[in-house]
């Protein structure tokens, strides 16, 4: 029988168009229609083959399935591999979903150079697909950089006025974090050929390394810098506010909606597993930096003018709890976080189509320039409501459930992180309701308000789609959370043999203490039959 | 006497072309049109199947060349380089008005010399090479005689290369006062036995041998040259220079260091370091405050010299068989800038500086898709052939517990990012003057360019094959 | 605005038949909404060894009853919690059964014979109002001037920029260096030289 190459068909389908767009002629933009409804439908292909690769998808499974291996650099040990387990298989699904969203949102938006916008979105698309799938850290690192380019041209070419500053900074920041993660990855593969006798770049072979623990402190800094600066973790967050400001809508889309969550996956795939006793004993230091991310995210966001940069500060703040979530390291708390990385796709994503919406018809993203949308654009108010929503967190969307398990996991590990978490959901409460009472209730204060067009039909296609994911995954998390339950579970119960207290030899001081209790209540916390902390 | 000729006969092959061009622009009538460049490749394609056959067959030459795989693929480089510089060179030789015999005879005999050193194995015999290729150069940055900056670049390229020829002149005076022999295998037997151990003039033939090589790949503080002699040199020639020159240096630099001198790595290491760091620094910091673009990728390629003696420290055998894709992958992305370059100067636009470039992708779309692919590949950007390239080099530097040379490699190697996306955004984002004329390239242009990315899109998605031949080529030597 | 108070009304008649408490022969619909995260595993044939996945996973005990509940816990219990409650409500709509439609004239008198306090119920304690000069004005104007303007874009990216500009800087020093003049050049060799000689013959 002939297996499909599934996954190999997901990396190679966005790209392949991509570059056949490339050959369509289009003088003078007479083939823009043809050319978008072509990278819709490709998109939309490639959204299908998503959807396959779910209904393939063993939910019962642990490992990685699905698993195309092919050598690659034989000499190095180099594998093209790929493989998807339950973490990856809804960012997969994720990115599938959001990018025919994007495309159709700039619909109307973009206008010069069609045909190349389409080509770096669907480029895009391949190298983020190809970021989750990859089981061999040189072909992780190369979608990883690769990934880079195409999202550097988005925001120079069709972004706002200060685009090339912002483009420039999201590309060389992006960047000087993660040169050092490759330089781990190749000591990484040094050891392995010290270990072994020869070189292997391969995630699974690199999870049996024995390391030496203040090797895992430098490769931990080295992994987690890049991942911290990608989330982006407080305080490396500034690219953030600049680059989805400066964006185009589809940009911002993408950037937040799966962008940012390949900083939280590279921490939750790579960094904690690779390096156990180091993570556990920098989860501390970590979560310490989500909390200050998610009150001080939530305080900044609260007082921007600009929507898209409230967004921006909001994503700051919600990537605070992923991180929280994945530094308890307990079935609660990892699953939150892999449901709050689905979870901000959905909402932050459309959020950003919404503001794009308001930005395509009045050209500006002003919160003051709003006001009273709600007598002029009724439909559109609406949907804004239930996506604001999803944002907070009101229990019964997507957003509820996310939380919840985060704060609860992260309970179960530190009570003090979580209290202080807990005010972000407060917080967040304030700031989006707050903008949204500005923007839509209250009389029409602006006149160039008062003729704005109610969403069209191709905004409802737009809208609708993350809308309806939402209340599903608000009410039926079951669906989601059951596949990603054994994927979570192996490496939470890896992460349960971390020894944090060995990765210092000196007896620990009064400071460090306290770090070290921390970090052996969330190791109790995954194993033993009462986690103290929760007692506490 | 036949027998001993195999060696360098890819050496010959070109020195004929070369002569044949000469006789052919001696005989030109004035005013005809003849195609010299032809017979250059003629000569080239000549030098490349012989060593196709010579490959794997270690030919020794008159005891003074061995034709080993590392020469060889040195050799393959270099006529690479050649015959894409040939294709290139049409317009930029019209447009500068230069003498179309004299170039390309120049151009083939510096190549001829450049592959002379890459098999030589005996140091007065690399020396001689050098000063081979050393005059055609020098003679070609000044190509431009009407051009004050060219005359300049020479001039000073002239100078203190003499300078440092002298240095390296006195450096293997010393050896040979010390082995008795210039020759690579007796110096490494002498040096190999330690009776020389700790003898202080050994100590100073080293010192002066690394600052010969260290002038020709233009390590800090020997590379003030460089932007100068780029800069006023015609495009085409930098184009070949910054690449054919670094790549016959390093060839005859990792024999005499990586195998004669190998056991005395205590005493040259550091050093070595030092002028690695220094040079990736430097070539990394101040090309960010240039404005011209041949500048600045000189001071690129400053850098880039840097990475190629971080794989020459590495030494091991991954270090040596990465000098060897750094040199080809590098080789194919500098010389395609710098093509680039010459070829979107016209004669009413000329394009140099920064701001010349605004707007370039509205106008010639197809120059500044492949400019900027160059350019992401001597930025290290996958999935082009820089990519690996650098991770080659780095992991060598890994391989050697040399992470302070990988660390700062990396890192100088965003900072080189900026300057590169700088052109970037002058082509993309920034809009460009209305009615300029966008250059029309030559079919023979169009298509080394098309061949360039296609081999750099290649080697950074397929790179096994060359990574396999390239250490497959230095196991059998060191 | 009733539209809006029928359709609160509707919801929160039927919101209570979700979880009807077992002790009257109901069960809960909604207890196993987030059961993956919290169910006892068991039947997942995962990749770990069986060892240790069993530790990783045998944490549902540890998950407080009320979270999981199986059946809502003591009846007893839960049937005077039932009553109280009801007898709240009930008590609650009695109050205002009494003020509000029977005898509006005893509810005037009330309010007019304790006119400060009525004031201040009227205007919710001015809990609003303490609220905005308290925490609402002071975190937004700390979070605007304080953080967002000096820490986020003064502090924090003066920073990135600032490693920028500091390359920036050096190379603008650096290319001084490159001053055209041939005699600086040759200095620059010689330099190189006198260094490298020099460590070799002091060292």
């Amino acid at each position: 029988m002939a297996v499909v190459p599934i996954l190999s068909l997901l990396v190679a389908l966005p790209l392949v168009g991509a570059v056949l767009l490339l050959f369509v002629g289009n003088r003078d933009h007479e083939r823009d229609r043809f050319i978008q409804w072509a990278a819709l439908g490709i998109s939309l292909a490639e959204f299908a083959a998503t959807l396959w690769m779910w209904a393939r998808f063993d939910p019962a499974r642990a490992d990685f399935q699905m698993v195309e291996r092919a050598d690659w650099i034989p000499s190095f040990g180099i594998q093209y591999a790929v493989g998807v387990d339950g973490i990856t298989l809804f960012l997969v699904v994720l990115t599938g979903f959001l990018t025919p969203l994007a495309l159709l949102g700039s619909w109307q938006s973009v206008h010069k150079k069609v045909r190349e916008f389409s080509f770096f979105m669907l480029a895009l698309e391949s190298a983020m697909i190809g970021v989750f799938l990859s089981l061999d850290m040189f072909l992780f690192y190369l979608f990883w950089d690769a990934m880079l380019i195409p999202m550097y041209f988005l925001i120079g070419i069709w972004g706002y006025d200060r685009r090339v500053y912002a483009a420039v900074k999201f590309i060389l920041y992006t960047m000087a974090g993660s040169v050092l993660m490759l330089v781990a990855i190749l000591s990484l593969a040094y050891m392995h050929s010290v270990a072994t006798g020869s070189y292997s770049f391969s995630y699974e072979a690199l999870l049996t390394l024995t390391i030496p623990r203040h090797a895992q402190v430098w490769f931990f800094l080295a992994f987690a810098l890049a991942f911290a600066i990608k989330v982006p973790l407080f305080p490396f967050h500034t690219w953030l506010p600049d680059a989805h400001v400066e964006a185009p809508t589809a940009g911002s889309v993408i950037l937040a909606g799966v962008l940012l969550k390949m900083g939280t996956y590279g921490l939750l795939r790579f960094a904690f597993p690779l390096f156990p006793d180091a993570a556990a004993y920098f989860s501390p230091l970590l979560a310490t930096l989500a909390v200050i991310g998610i009150v001080y995210g939530a305080l900044v966001a609260m007082v921007q003018p600009d929507m898209k940069k409230l967004v921006a500060y909001s994503s700051v703040s919600h990537l605070g709890f992923v991180v929280l979530g994945i530094t308890a390291m307990n079935i609660q708390g990892v699953q939150g976080a892999v449901y709050q990385m689905l979870n901000h796709g959905v909402s932050t994503g459309a959020l950003f189509l919404i503001v794009g919406m308001l930005s395509d018809r009045r050209h500006t993203r002003l919160i003051s320039e709003f006001g009273g949308l709600k007598h002029v654009m009724p439909k559109f108010v609406a949907a804004f409501f239930v996506v604001t929503l999803s944002s907070i967190g009101l229990p019964g969307l997507n957003g509820f459930v996310g939380e919840f398990l985060i704060l609860f996991g992260a309970f179960r590990w530190n009570v003090t992180f979580a209290t202080i978490a807990a005010t972000g959901v407060i917080l967040s409460a304030v700031y989006m309701l707050w903008m949204f009472q500005r923007v839509n209730y209250g009389p029409v204060t602006n006149p160039k308000n008062e003729g704005l067009k109610d969403l069209s039909t191709r905004e409802w296609w737009v809208l609708g789609p993350a809308i309806a994911v939402a209340i599903v995954m608000g009410v039926a998390p079951s669906y989601f959370l059951n596949p990603m339950k054994p994927a979570v579970n192996r490496i939470v119960s890896r992460m349960a043999e971390a020894e944090p207290s060995k990765v210092v030899r000196v007896a620990p001081e009064a400071g460090a203490d306290v770090l070290l209790t921390a970090a052996a209540d969330r190791h109790s916390g995954t194993t033993g039959p009462a986690p103290r902390s929760a007692g506490e | 006497m036949g027998q001993a000729l195999n060696g360098v006969i890819p050496v010959i092959c070109v020195t004929l072309a070369g002569l044949a061009c000469m006789l052919a622009e001696a005989f030109r009538q004035r005013g005809e049109r003849m195609p010299i460049g032809g017979l250059g490749l003629i000569g080239l394609a000549g030098a490349g199947s012989a060593i196709v056959l010579l490959w794997g067959r270690h030919t020794e030459s008159f005891g003074v060349v061995v034709a080993d795989d590392f020469g060889l693929f040195v050799q393959l480089v270099l006529v690479g380089i050649g015959i894409l510089t040939i294709l290139f060179s049409s317009a930029p030789i019209e447009r500068d008005k230069l003498p179309a015999g004299e170039y390309y005879a120049l151009l083939l005999f510096a190549l001829a010399g450049m592959m002379l050193m890459a098999v030589a194995t005996d140091l007065l015999v690399i020396f001689l090479a050098l000063e081979v290729f050393s005059l055609a150069v020098y003679v070609m940055t000044g190509l431009r005689r009407h051009v004050f900056a060219s005359t300049e670049g020479a001039f000073k390229y002239f100078l203190l290369g003499g300078f440092s020829s002298a240095f390296f002149l006195y450096g293997i005076a010393f050896t040979f006062g010390l082995v008795g022999s210039t020759h690579l295998d007796r110096v490494a037997a002498a040096v190999a036995a330690g009776s020389l151990t700790g003898n202080p003039l050994l100590l100073v033939a080293l010192g002066l041998l690394i600052v010969g090589f260290a002038f020709k790949v233009s390590a800090v503080p020997f590379h003030m040259w460089t932007p100068d002699a780029y800069e006023g040199a015609p495009t085409i020639v930098t184009g070949f220079m910054s690449t054919a020159v670094k790549a016959a240096a390093f060839a005859a630099f990792a024999r005499v260091f990586l195998s004669a001198l190998e056991p005395l790595r205590g005493d040259w290491a550091p050093v070595l370091w030092v002028l690695a760091i220094c040079t990736m620094i430097l070539g990394s910091v101040v090309g960010v405050a240039q404005t011209s673009l041949k500048r600045m990728l000189a001071y690129s390629s400053i850098a880039h010299g840097g990475y190629l003696l971080v794989a020459l420290i590495a030494g091991n055998d991954v270090g040596k068989a990465s000098i060897l894709f750094y040199l080809l992958v590098y080789a194919v992305t500098n010389l395609g800038a710098f093509a680039v370059l010459a070829l979107v100067s016209t004669p009413e636009t000329p394009r140099e500086h920064l701001d010349d470039f605004k707007g370039l992708w509205q106008s010639s779309p197809v120059l500044a898709g492949v400019l900027t692919v160059f350019l992401l590949s001597l930025g290290g950007f996958p999935p082009t052939a820089g990519f690996v390239a650098k991770w080659y080099v780095f992991s060598a530097a890994i391989s050697a517990g040399q992470y302070s040379l990988a660390i700062v490699g990396v890192l100088t190697s965003v900072i080189s990012v900026f300057f590169y996306l700088r052109i970037v955004v002058k082509m993309y984002m920034s809009e460009g003057p209305e009615g300029a004329a966008p250059p029309q390239p030559s079919r023979t242009a169009l298509a080394a360019l098309a061949i360039s990315v296609a081999i750099l899109f290649y080697l950074g998605v397929l790179p096994a094959r060359l990574i396999d031949l390239a250490a497959g080529s230095v196991a059998s030597i060191f | 605005m009733a539209i809006v108070l029928v359709l609160l009304a509707i919801g929160s008649v039927l919101a209570g038949y979700v979880g009807v408490p077992t002790v009257i022969g109901g069960s809960n619909r909604i207890e196993h909404f987030l059961a993956p995260s919290f169910a006892a595993p068991g039947m997942d044939a995962g990749g770990e060894s069986g060892a240790s996945h069993a530790e990783g996973l045998s944490e549902a005990p540890t998950v407080p009853a009320e979270s999981t509940g199986e059946g809502g816990g003591d009846p007893n219990t839960e049937l005077g919690l039932m009553a109280f409650s009801s007898g709240i409500a009930v008590a609650g709509i009695g109050i205002a059964l009494f003020f509000f439609l029977r005898r509006r004239d005893v509810t005037d008198r009330v309010a007019a014979s304790f006119a400060g306090v009525h004031r201040v119920l009227l205007n919710k304690y001015y809990v609003d109002e303490i609220y905005d000069a308290a925490i609402v004005q002071p975190v937004k104007n700390a979070s605007e001037r304080g953080l967002w303007k000096v820490v986020d874009a003064g502090v924090i990216d003066g920073a990135v920029n600032g490693a920028g500009k500091l390359v920036d800087g050096w190379s603008a020093i650096l290319r001084r260096l490159q001053t055209g003049s041939m005699r600086a050049y040759a200095l620059s060799v010689f330099v190189g030289v006198v260094l490298i000689l020099g460590y070799y013959v002091w060292r």
